[in-house]
């Protein structure tokens, strides 16, 4: 069974009044164990097929079919996809004063934990794991403390979303970005924990710009997306033949 | 602004209905364009008219301690005088207003609680000295809750205020006086009734003087809550702040009304208001007024007001993490008001004021 199997998916979205087509026809499928990596020219559609998976609203999807674990998205809510396993990394990751870090994860995990059936995770225990995560991201113990991503730099909400994928342990990862703004120490930081993340079971979709990150989290299958849809699949030299030619030569 | 008003022995041979509007002109002049407020005096001034008082009504713990003193005021009215006119109204109602004397520097706190109609009360710390204060009022009925403090030089106080009753008519207003070097915070919390209104009026009468007013407000559906602060810098190099946060839910309304008021000749002069308020449900009222009335140039001022809901990508980002849309606004309201439920009495405010989840 496939992760993540996503067919003719067609999306528009209405901005000032005028509806545009953002997704074009589009087919993905990812199976447990993949690393698979999304690049494209900007205004491509690569953030909206990450926001469409995640149901973020504002997005309406006019044909095809998203199906996550073998359950169809297209009209679940945005808690319930991530309740069922998938998680959206943000490329711009959101400021929530007053909510402290902990809290929030606290709050997020015995959410995914009851959607489950499951007990939620004793608080010491849950608290010690979180610790213990932060600081294989070099995470200082006080961000914790403070409100979710409240003030931090770039770099430091890129690692927290990277932290907050570890404590979740979806089934799929969306990392939407999470390589920009980042300088050479960081990206290596954020790599370790989505290489500490992947295993035979899970996977993992990287948006990107930069073939530099795939350098660190080596993809099984890199897909060029223009228009909406995807007009070309390869394995990870495809990135480094973009790298030398752009994407004009794919039109 | 000011007005000639009788305000000696002949106020007491009023019938209430003439004492009742040369108080409302008392306030007016005192607070300037009372007629812009959305809960007029006039119709909170009735409260004092309307019901029975009790001493015991007001409870106040520590009072054996030897550096408090606690009494009749055995102020006449005509000494009261313009300083506070609400206390004018209610030595007229009541013949009588309680005081408590502060004269040492005070490690346990005062706690005060007010409840039934209490008598209106004058706080006086003396030079020098310095005490915490922990007000509930907790006034059942209709009531009006006249708290009157006059600070010493140097002297400090930390009010902590929480006020959660939602049924009733409730007017709660409190006079500060402040003299050189004296310092006073205020930690407001507070939950609208069926009309709840408060009044903190300070004066900022001695130079070095400084005031810290921060406040957390929630109403709820049907309810009314409206904060009246002004702040006067009657003298050089005094400082004040207002950091005031309310939500309304569903069907509820909320005002806030700030004003510093720097006079002419108080240069050096500090001051900052901010105002935020969050609207939780749909049909909810909510009013900013943050006003700044400066004639000195050599002061620092700002000020500030939001009014807003949810916003739409924190509410996204908490659901993409599966938090339920219900609790996510609970986890983001609480969020909003914890940067303002402060001081001794946070936790209590924070059970009171916080929705379930």
């Amino acid at each position: 069974m496939s992760l993540l199997s996503i067919d003719n998916l067609s999306v528009n979205v209405e901005t000032s009044g005028e509806e545009r087509t953002v997704l074009n026809g589009l087919k993905l499928q990812i199976n447990p164990g993949e690393v698979h990596a999304i690049m494209g020219p900007n205004g491509s559609g690569k953030s909206t097929l990450a926001h469409v998976v995640a149901r973020k609203p504002g997005y309406s999807i006019q044909s095809g079919v998203v199906l996550f674990k073998n359950q169809l998205l297209n009209e679940m809510e945005p808690e319930e996809v991530a309740q069922l396993g998938l998680f959206l990394g943000f490329q711009y990751p959101v400021e929530i004063p007053g909510v402290s870090n902990m809290e929030f994860l606290k709050a997020s995990s015995d959410s995914v934990n009851k959607a489950r059936s499951k007990e939620p995770e004793s608080t010491t225990d849950f608290m010690k794991r979180v610790r213990s995560i932060a600081s294989s991201l070099d995470l200082d113990q006080e961000f914790l403390k403070r409100g979710v991503n409240e003030g931090f730099s770039g770099g430091e909400k890129k690692r927290n979303e990277i932290l907050q994928m570890l404590v979740l342990k979806p089934d799929l990862a969306l990392l939407d970005e999470t390589d920009s703004g980042l300088d050479i120490d960081a990206l290596k930081t954020v790599s370790n924990g989505v290489n500490a993340f992947r295993d035979s079971s899970n996977g993992v979709l990287l948006i990107t710009h930069y073939q530099r990150l795939l350098d660190y989290v080596v993809p099984d299958f890199v897909h060029v997306l223009s228009e909406g849809r995807i007009i070309q699949s390869g394995d990870k030299s495809l990135a480094l033949e973009l790298e030398s030619k752009g994407y004009a030569w794919l039109k | 602004m000011s007005q000639n008003i009788d305000r000696s022995e002949s106020f007491m041979s009023l019938s209430d209905g003439e004492a009742m509007e040369n108080t409302s002109l008392i306030l007016a002049s005192a607070q300037q364009l009372e007629r812009w407020k959305y809960t007029k005096s006039s119709d909170v001034l009735e409260l004092f008219l309307d019901t029975n008082v009790g001493e015991e009504n007001t409870v106040i713990t520590n009072a054996e301690s030897s550096s408090i003193h606690v009494s009749d005021s055995g102020l006449k009215i005509e000494e009261i005088g313009r300083e506070s006119p609400i206390a004018a109204f209610g030595l007229r109602k009541f013949e009588k207003i309680n005081k408590i004397q502060i004269d040492g520097n005070l490690e346990e706190p005062v706690t005060l609680k007010q409840r039934g109609q209490p008598l209106p009360l004058l706080i006086e710390i003396n030079d020098n000295a310095s005490c915490q204060l922990h007000e509930f009022v907790d006034c059942e009925a209709d009531a009006a809750v006249m708290t009157w403090i006059k600070m010493g030089k140097n002297s400090s106080l930390v009010h902590s205020r929480n006020s959660f009753r939602e049924t009733g008519k409730h007017w709660q207003v409190t006079f500060n006086e402040l003299e050189s070097g004296a310092s006073y915070t205020m930690h407001n919390h507070v939950k609208g009734s069926e009309t709840k209104r408060q009044d903190i009026l300070i004066n900022l009468t001695g130079s070095e003087s400084n005031a810290k007013v921060i406040s957390a407000g929630t109403v709820n559906k049907d309810k009314k809550l409206d904060l009246q602060i002004i702040c006067d810098h009657s003298t050089p190099r005094t400082t004040s702040h207002q950091r005031i946060d309310h939500v309304a839910f569903e069907n509820g309304s909320t005002t806030f009304n700030g004003r510093i008021h720097i006079l002419e000749h108080a240069s050096g002069c500090n001051a900052q208001l901010k105002n935020r308020s969050l609207a939780m449900g749909s049909e909810t009222t909510i009013n900013a007024k943050p006003e700044l009335e400066i004639y000195n140039d050599d002061v620092q001022c700002s000020h500030g007001s939001t009014i807003g809901q949810i916003d739409e990508t924190q509410l996204f980002y908490m659901r993409s993490r599966g938090i339920e849309q219900k609790e996510a606004h609970a986890i983001l309201c609480e969020g909003f008001l914890r940067e303002t439920i402060s001081g001794p009495l946070s936790a209590s405010a924070t059970s009171n004021l916080i929705p379930e989840r």
